[in-house]
């Protein structure tokens, strides 16, 4: 199927699904960066309830941050091992970057959970707002992405090769472009709190 | 044209409703487009004639108020989303894979998907007529007039989700845009050589992938104040209903040169093929319409120089704002230049095409007004806008569009557009929407506000108002011409040759209309155009050489044995994921049962789509 | 192909007319019309000097353009139409000589639209300062220093500079007389400043220009503009309490504005009604129109608003009453006798 797949003959060589991926999460680095902008805009002009500094601890978010920096590196091993014709080894490590991205969500929950029994929840105030738009994007992005992984690593498993990589090379630009926006998030919301 | 060395591929079911439903094939989604599209503009076109018909005299009472707004706000919405952006897309579909010799779009699946969101979309966006009523306010949908409280009607959920629904079809149709320019030009094609319609779809694609995701950021965040109480837009707990103005017009902006364009593309095919000249300036031209897709970007607060921003900031907006007219100027210049010297054809793409050239330069100088900061904050807001707008966007890309159409309508079906009734339609639609448009620019001097349903006698607007009234209706009358012309060259139109008008462009290397595969050999490109060059040879006056398209297109390079042709499978999935995408949107407007049934009809057809083969013949093979 | 060049000229011409014609018959209209080309302020003024220089550019690359145009159309129709013309791609320097002047051109326009930014912005130190709030669908006015607050008609001193604090109550309206100057947004939740100045007395028509809901086209005001003498007998009146009611059903009509609804939206200043939601009704009376000017203020008129306020202004926020005929007659003529 690969070898059939639009391949470039003019100046630009690249495979056109990995092509379709990087200009849609070139067009994804627009809506983040709408949902950021509106955040920084919005985050200050809290008139009652918890404000940003006082709601947010950076104990969660550190630990999500290394645990989705750790999952990047996991998905770089399973392609690299695609490459080497490791199969077994390649799905092992997708799953690895699947189960760290569930750890995420899972630790996301929990700071969510905090949140509201502090008494901040969407509606309290601009912050409240800003605060869970964005953050909850980007969950769904990363649930999205976890999705994307195993549908790759168990339904199409059988459909892995070296030469047919970009199943893996796409799913991955993807999961890394995850992994960007939320260091971004990271400094946004909690480091700049 | 078939050459014997070539294995024909095998070619799908072309029969029966279910061969469209099922189709990849990117001549057929972009004739799925047009359609759609003109079915939109007659639903469109009739909201603009009743708008006219309740300005038409002074305290009229045809059409008050809400029901006025409701109106208003879909004629916008449609012709900006579901005319102008699709129809444009319907050509790009059709023609862009033939002009640059591909078989056909990058994803063909994807491509489907996208004309179903669009029709479907459209469809939802419409459905708010028959349930509890139509969004109404405005086709920017300034908050917090789209706020619950001041909105409580589900009209401004459909608008936000229709729109949702309709940019996932622009993003998705953008994508494969990009991918195909750049990555399937046949030998030869290189960037420096692509057609000007190429090039501005490829500069449209990335502005659509670079603007809609603003748009659909703040649709979201819009939907999260009216169903999670946030508060965004809400100024009483601290949001900002400028945010939603900076979000929208982010995208806003672009979005006229996304319309504008393309259109410019078509006319760049059309004035050089009618003229027999080659485009005057190609690099400036193409060029020209990156600067503006560039510059496009960075002039969006010039429809907000009223809201109060610092005296800075509206003068870089205006700066910005006028720098835009230097491109664009430049494109202006190259047409009249592309004419001047040559030996002119006057066939209806022709006329359409030159009086695009004409009204634009309208809408531009006009432009100038409203960049210019102190005589927008008189005119901003009024009929002189309205007057503005519809000379860039009706005299501009509308009338691009109709000159496309009777351009590539031979192509298309193998039948010429009727001459006389086309220049009847042209005549119509030339007097109609100058008397329309053009007596807008006093109102707007004259005080007239815009979207006003009403206003009292004795303000001197009455005769303008009425004479624009009749230009309307004579407008109306051009579509009803071309319409009719449609209908009949369709069934008895004079048959048309593969290269009907001695075009420049590869598609006129293929036949009328075309087989499923496109090209029986992807031809080999030596030069801007490539058809033409085939047909005259290169010396300096371009004496005729004897050969017809076709029988000589076996130029070097294409002797090389060709790999087996495959088409893409037809694929009933994508027609579901935007069904249960559409479905979806509609739980979450009126029963919370339409959303499993939605998430299942998504799911169940992103598996299948996932798992089938889009090549399966050529899987079996492998 | 004389005669074509001729024809040319002679459309040519016929475009001047054309465009010469407008111009003199806008001038013209401005007689009846709120027009942005008879301003009667400075600041209009000034904005209407930038119209019509940038319209005598404009005008000029419009009857370049469209003359080029039509002559290429013209002039180079092919007499036979398998004639092959020469085979031009292109010229490096009409290029760069076009794109310089269209340049040149804008940056003309934009040194005078900063110019003119620069001269208008900043009100006059002296300026006396009204509160505008739009509201879903009626003006609301307060002067802070005089202490008066009144609706849809401003009235302002002839000659003096008058500071706008532009607000908004609930959505987006926009403000705007056209021959007092350029607009300015009435947001919610945000204060931008306007000035104008009035030179000549008299009354001006302006309206909302920002689509605020169902009446938008119904939300209309008045600028009156009077001698300083005349100012100053008006702020006297309007400072002064809401005269007491002395016929009889005047003062049937006090009972019932006090007894129903009203109250509970209106201020009638030193009565029980304190209400905040509909306009001031302390002088009502000396209002020449009511209903956001939709209506002169005539007795006929305050009793037709009375009976059914949403079919005058549709989506009105005051609702029908159901008041009697009698009830009507008598708020009528308690509402007439606050001047």
């Amino acid at each position: 199927m690969a070898s059939h797949h639009p391949v470039a003959s003019a100046e630009i060589a690249v495979d056109s699904r990995k092509l379709g991926v990087w200009v849609f999460l070139a067009s994804e680095v627009i809506f983040f960066a709408s949902l950021i902008v509106s955040y920084l805009v919005l985050h200050n002009r809290v008139t009652s309830g918890p404000t940003a500094h006082e709601a947010l601890t950076l104990t969660i978010p550190t630990i999500n941050t290394m645990i989705l920096l750790t999952s990047s590196v996991a998905m770089v091993l399973a392609l690299a091992h695609l490459r080497d014709g490791n199969r077994r080894a390649s799905i092992a490590w997708l799953l690895t970057t699947a189960w760290l991205g569930i750890c995420f969500l899972i630790l996301k929950a929990v700071e969510y959970s905090q949140h509201l029994h502090e008494g901040l929840t969407p509606s309290v105030n601009v912050f409240g707002s800003a605060y869970y738009t964005v953050t909850g994007f980007h969950a769904a992005h990363v649930a999205v992405g976890v999705i994307w992984i195993l549908s790759v690593a168990l339904g199409l498993r059988r459909r892995l090769s070296p030469q047919n990589d970009v199943l893996v090379e796409t799913v991955g630009l993807y999961w890394h472009f995850v992994d960007l926006v939320w260091v971004a998030i990271f400094m946004v919301v909690y480091l700049l709190r | 044209m078939a050459s014997s060395a070539v294995a024909l591929p095998r070619v799908y079911e072309e029969r029966g409703l279910l061969s469209w439903l099922t189709t990849v094939d990117h001549k057929r989604i972009g004739i799925l487009y047009i359609l759609g599209a003109g079915f939109f503009a007659l639903i469109g076109g009739l909201e603009a004639l009743f708008i006219r018909t309740q300005l038409a005299v002074p305290n009229n009472q045809v059409l008050v108020g809400e029901a006025y707004n409701q109106v208003l706000t879909m004629h916008g919405t449609t012709m900006v989303f579901l005319v102008v952006m699709p129809v444009l897309a319907g050509l790009g579909n059709y023609v862009v894979p033939l002009m640059i010799g591909a078989r056909d779009m990058a994803y063909p699946r994807l491509n489907a998907f996208g004309v179903w969101m669009f029709l479907l979309g459209g469809l939802f966006l419409n459905l708010s007529f028959l349930l509890g009523g139509a969004p109404d306010a405005g086709w920017f949908g300034y908050a917090p007039l789209t706020a619950k409280t001041f909105s409580k009607g589900t009209g401004i959920d459909f608008w936000i989700l229709g729109l949702q629904l309709l940019g996932i079809s622009s993003i998705t149709s953008s994508i494969n845009f990009v991918s195909t320019i750049l990555l399937l030009r046949a030998p030869g094609l290189t960037l420096n050589r692509l057609p000007l319609f190429a090039w501005t779809t490829l500069v449209t694609a990335f502005l659509i992938l670079f603007a809609m995701p603003s748009i659909s950021a703040a649709l979201f965040l819009l939907f999260l104040d009216r169903h999670l109480g946030t508060h965004f837009f809400n100024p009483a707990a601290g949001g900002d209903p400028l945010l939603w103005q900076h979000l929208f017009w982010f995208f806003g902006h672009p979005e006229v040169y996304i319309m504008i364009l393309p259109a410019m593309g078509i006319v760049s095919e059309v004035l050089p093929v009618f003229s027999r000249k080659p485009l005057f300036g190609y690099t400036a031209v193409a060029y020209s319409s990156v600067a503006i897709g560039f510059i496009g970007f960075t002039v969006w607060a010039h429809h907000m120089f009223a809201v109060g921003l610092p005296d800075v900031v509206n003068a870089f907006f205006s700066a910005a704002s006028m720098l835009v007219a230097v491109p664009t100027a430049i494109k202006v210049f190259n047409w009249i230049a592309t004419i001047w010297g040559g030996a002119v054809r006057y066939r209806t793409p022709f006329l359409f095409a030159a009086a695009f050239v004409a009204l634009f330069v309208i809408g531009g100088l006009s432009g100038l007004f409203l960049a210019a900061v102190p005589v927008d904050w008189q005119v901003t807001d009024t009929y002189f806008v309205v007057a503005h707008f519809h000379y860039t966007l009706f005299g501009g890309s509308m009338f691009a569009i109709v000159a496309g159409i009777y351009y590539w309508f031979p192509k298309i079906t193998g039948r010429f557009l009727d001459e006389r009734l086309g220049r009847l339609h042209f005549a119509l639609q030339f007097i109609g929407f100058n008397l329309t448009f053009f007596p807008m620019h006093f109102l707007g001097l004259m005080g007239m506000p815009r979207r006003i349903y009403t206003y009292a006698p004795g303000l001197g607007w009455e005769s303008l108002n009425l004479l624009a009234t009749i230009g309307a209706f004579i407008l109306a009358l051009g579509f009803v011409v071309f319409f009719a012309n449609i209908a009949r060259s369709l069934v008895a139109g004079e048959r048309a040759p593969d290269d009907p008008w001695d075009g420049h462009t590869l598609e006129w290397l293929t036949s009328s209309p075309p087989p499923p595969y496109n090209f029986a050999r992807i031809p080999v490109v030596h030069s801007r155009r490539p058809a033409w060059d085939r047909k005259y040879t290169g010396n300096p006056h371009a004496r005729p050489v004897a050969e017809i398209a076709g029988e000589n297109d076996r130029q070097e390079g294409e002797d090389a044995p060709e790999k087996p042709i495959h088409l893409p499978a037809p694929s009933i999935w994508p027609l579901v994921i935007a069904a249960g995408l559409t479905v979806f949107a509609l739980g979450l407007v009126t029963h919370w049962l339409f959303i499993p049934i939605g998430i299942l009809l998504f799911a169940v057809g992103l598996a299948r789509w996932a798992t089938q083969p889009l090549f399966p013949e050529a899987a079996s093979h492998s | 192909m004389a005669r074509i060049r001729g024809a040319a000229r002679g459309w040519a011409r016929w475009g001047a007319v054309g465009l010469l014609i407008p111009g003199v018959w806008l001038t013209g209209c401005a007689a009846q019309s709120p027009s942005i080309l008879a301003p009667v302020s400075p600041k209009g003024r000034a904005e209407a000097e930038l119209f019509w220089f940038i319209f005598l550019i404009t005008a000029g690359v419009f009857v370049l353009v469209e003359t080029l145009l039509l002559y290429a159309v013209l002039r180079f129709r092919a007499r036979d139409p398998h004639t092959v013309p020469p085979q031009i791609h292109g010229n490096n320097a009409l290029e760069i000589s076009w794109t310089t002047a269209t340049a040149l051109g804008l940056a003309v326009i934009f040194a005078m639209t900063w110019r003119t930014m620069a001269a208008t912005s900043a009100p006059p130190a002296d300026a006396m300062p009204v509160k505008v709030t739009g509201h879903q669908w009626w003006w609301e006015f307060e002067y802070p220093t005089l202490g008066i607050t009144t609706a849809n008609e401003l009235v302002i001193p002839v000659g003096r500079p008058v500071r706008l604090t532009v607000t908004s109550a609930d959505v987006i309206h926009s403000f705007w007389v056209p021959q007092l100057g350029g607009k300015m947004d009435a947001i919610p939740g945000r204060e931008n400043t306007l000035w104008l100045q009035a030179d000549v007395e008299g009354v001006y028509h302006g309206q909302c220009a920002e689509l605020c809901g169902v009446s938008h086209a119904n939300m209309r005001l008045r600028v009156r503009v009077v001698s300083d003498a005349d100012f100053q007998r008006w702020v006297e009146a309007q400072r002064a309490p809401a005269a007491q009611p002395v016929e009889p059903l005047a003062q049937q009509g006090y009972q019932v504005f006090m007894s129903k609804a009203c109250v509970g939206c209106h201020t009638i200043n030193g009565t029980p009604a304190q209400g905040k939601v509909g306009p001031n009704l302390t002088h009502v009376g000396s209002r020449t129109t009511i209903a956001a000017g939709l209506l002169e203020n005539t007795p006929e008129n305050l009793a037709r608003w009375l009976d059914n306020p949403p079919a005058i202004k549709p989506g009105s926020l005051m609702p029908r009453l159901g008041l009697t005929p009698e009830e009507i007659q008598a708020l009528v003529a308690y509402l007439s006798s606050l001047k």
